[in-house]
């Protein structure tokens, strides 16, 4: 674990490192500075889109079939309207969209993010609390040269830490 | 100063605003919660006697109440459509205002909230609202405008909290790693592990716009629907097709000189003058002045349309609004609204914080009498003049209104006390981008970095 203060030296050493070959860089940050976007691309990153869209498409399905079953439980006509009026239906339809649409997004985040917390470590997240960036890079199974050359591309940190 | 000196002192500043309370803000909130107890004692008077005690009588059966639920719905619906405008643009001044546009939205809505169960008067089934499976498979009225609202707010307040919530995650989580007691428990409680890693930043960075996406179209419809509740009806002087986007402008309007009046208290309570700087007050200056303009092209066709588009009881009613006894309201209303923020012309109005609160008081009051104005003027001068009446608020009513304001300044006193009302991670992120040359791919040299403002807001302090 190499920890920085500057996010734009912590970018230079992800790309040191993915230059050389070392792609399973991992990281902490206090904050969502570019750097970030150079290491992990979590499952779930891509599919937020989609699953917004088919959690407002729930709503606006769940808004149906309240509207229809609620009215023809008791088909009264009010003001000459049609018991089953779409256009006056249509506000509820998209208000229940939207809600299953935002409902769904924030689920899925964080469902996702409880994924994409593992395999970083209690130090590495304290650290980020406390306003330093964190890299991460495992050399369990690295040769010793291999473990050498990255503590040296990693020499810009302010502490490197087994 | 150094990029990690300045997130430390980003950090320092931020932890102190919640964790140092002054006497001051004690007395504020004693003062907020006795307003707030005052209404609710009102109210409970009125439950316990019934409507007489309010001044409601026929023709005028919608007055201070309802004209309380359409301005804190109208307050609601800026801070959230601010903030996510000011994200969709990459704005750095959003990370300042954010949050406590934010929190602004979902405390006005809940404020607002109370009062269609307030106005109901056997607030005890407001629950006959609700669409739930009963025995007698009685339905709300799906088509009537009222229920719109119901499931308008209920997704606006619902979807707003979670932007807000949203928002707070990282806060919460960096600030509960570093906090101890029960306040540090709190925020990793609520944080839902929330931890900084480069996983969880990507999800955050991707479902923000989403949630941005989905709040915007919400707040504009939350208060069209507001709107549709009178523009449905037949009634001279809501019967109007201009009514959805009036409310909208009016409501953007009124939210932005609640978020200046709200901001200014902020800064100065808590020495943010770093970080809610000139420039901040200036946009929303900007934006009230902006909101004002269109809000008077509003009013101007309206009254040139009941004029001399030939319906006898809509010129009538305009008329009376103007030269009758309604002209204090009509008058004040384009006073505050349309002519005192004609001063906003004026860089000195928009930066002097003294001025621009006046300006922005005015703007909350003629709002607040327009919504009033709409409400009550017309339906004391519908279509039979044999039905014509005359509503003032009871004193019942008016302690109620007053509550209203405790109750609001209450709840956000609470929040920015309990809650960091300045987005820690966003600010570090603004920072960088705008002192770091590779984020910011050379930015201009008119965006002043923080240390600057620290500079500016420590002078000015």
């Amino acid at each position: 674990m190499a920890l920085y203060d500057d996010p734009d030296v912590a970018a230079q050493a992800v790309r040191k490192l993915h230059a050389r070959g070392v792609s399973d860089v991992r990281l902490t940050s206090p904050a969502p500075y570019p750097v970030v976007e150079e290491t992990s691309h979590p499952l779930g990153v891509r599919q937020l889109g989609w699953l917004a869209l088919g959690g407002g498409l729930l709503g606006l399905c769940t808004a149906i079939g309240l509207v229809s079953y609620g009215s023809l439980a008791e088909p009264l006509v009010v003001s000459g309207k049609p018991v089953l009026a779409w256009p006056a239906f249509s506000v509820i339809m998209f208000e229940l969209t939207m809600l299953g649409a935002g409902l769904t997004n924030f689920l899925a985040v964080i469902f996702f993010s409880a994924l994409a917390r593992r395999g970083v470590g209690k130090k590495a997240r304290q650290v980020a609390a406390e306003g330093h960036i964190a890299l991460l890079v495992p050399l369990a199974k690295r040769s010793p040269s291999e473990v050498a050359e990255i503590r040296r591309l990693l020499s810009d940190a302010f502490e490197v830490s087994p | 100063m150094s990029s990690s000196t300045l997130a430390a002192t980003i950090d320092r500043d931020m932890q102190a605003s919640i964790t140092r309370t002054s006497w001051r803000f004690w007395l504020g909130l004693c003062v907020a919660a006795g307003f707030a107890a005052l209404g609710g004692w009102s109210w409970s008077q009125i439950l316990q006697v019934g409507f007489g005690l309010t001044g409601l009588d026929t023709p005028v059966m919608w007055g201070s109440l309802i004209t309380n639920f359409v301005f804190f719905i109208g307050v609601s619906h800026a801070g959230t459509l601010v903030s996510a405008i000011l994200f969709f643009a990459r704005s750095p001044i959003r990370a300042g205002i954010g949050r406590s546009a934010e929190a602004m939205t979902v405390i006005a809505i809940m404020t607002a909230g109370l009062f269609p169960i307030i106005h109901l008067g056997r607030a005890w089934l407001a629950f006959w609202l609700l669409p739930y499976p009963n025995e007698r498979q009685i339905w709300p009225n799906f088509h009537s405008p009222l229920v719109w609202d119901v499931f308008a707010i209920t997704s606006y307040v619902t979807t707003s909290a979670l932007f807000l919530y949203m928002g707070l995650l990282p806060d919460l989580g960096s600030l509960g790693r570093r906090l101890g007691g029960v306040r540090g428990w709190l925020f990793r409680s609520l944080s839902l592990g929330f931890s900084g890693t480069d996983g969880e930043w990507a999800l955050y960075e991707k479902a923000y716009p989403i949630f941005a996406g989905v709040v915007v179209p919400l707040a504009v419809s939350v208060h069209s629907v507001v709107s549709w509740d009178f523009a449905m009806s037949i009634t001279p002087g809501w019967h109007s097709t201009i009514f959805a986007p009036y409310f909208v402008a009016g409501a953007i309007f009124s939210g932005v000189a609640m978020a200046i009046i709200l901001l200014a208290g902020l800064r100065r309570a808590y020495k943010l003058q770093a970080y809610i700087t000139e420039k901040h007050f200036d946009i929303l200056a900007r934006l009230m002045l902006a909101m004002s303009m269109i809000m008077t092209l509003v009013y101007v066709t309206e009254v040139f349309l009941s004029v001399f588009h030939g319906e006898r009881a809509e010129k009538d009613l305009y008329v009376w609004r103007m030269v009758g006894s309604a002209a204090p309201i009509f008058w004040s209303v384009i006073f505050c609204n349309s002519i005192a923020p004609l001063l906003c012309f004026s860089r000195r109005f928009r930066v002097d914080l003294r001025f621009l609160l006046v300006i922005a008081v005015l703007v909350s009051f003629g709002m607040w009498m327009e919504r009033y104005m709409i409400v009550v003027t017309s339906l004391s001068h519908g279509y039979d003049p044999a039905q014509w009446g005359h509503y003032f608020p009871s004193k019942y009513e008016l302690a109620i209104t007053a509550g209203a304001f405790g109750w609001f300044t209450m709840l956000f006193m609470i929040f920015v006390k309990v809650f960091p009302s300045i987005s820690i991670s966003e600010t570090k992120q603004a920072q960088h981008a705008l002192t770091s040359p590779e984020a910011s791919h050379g930015a201009s040299a008119e965006h002043s970095s923080l240390e600057a403002s620290r500079a500016t807001g420590e002078s000015q302090a």
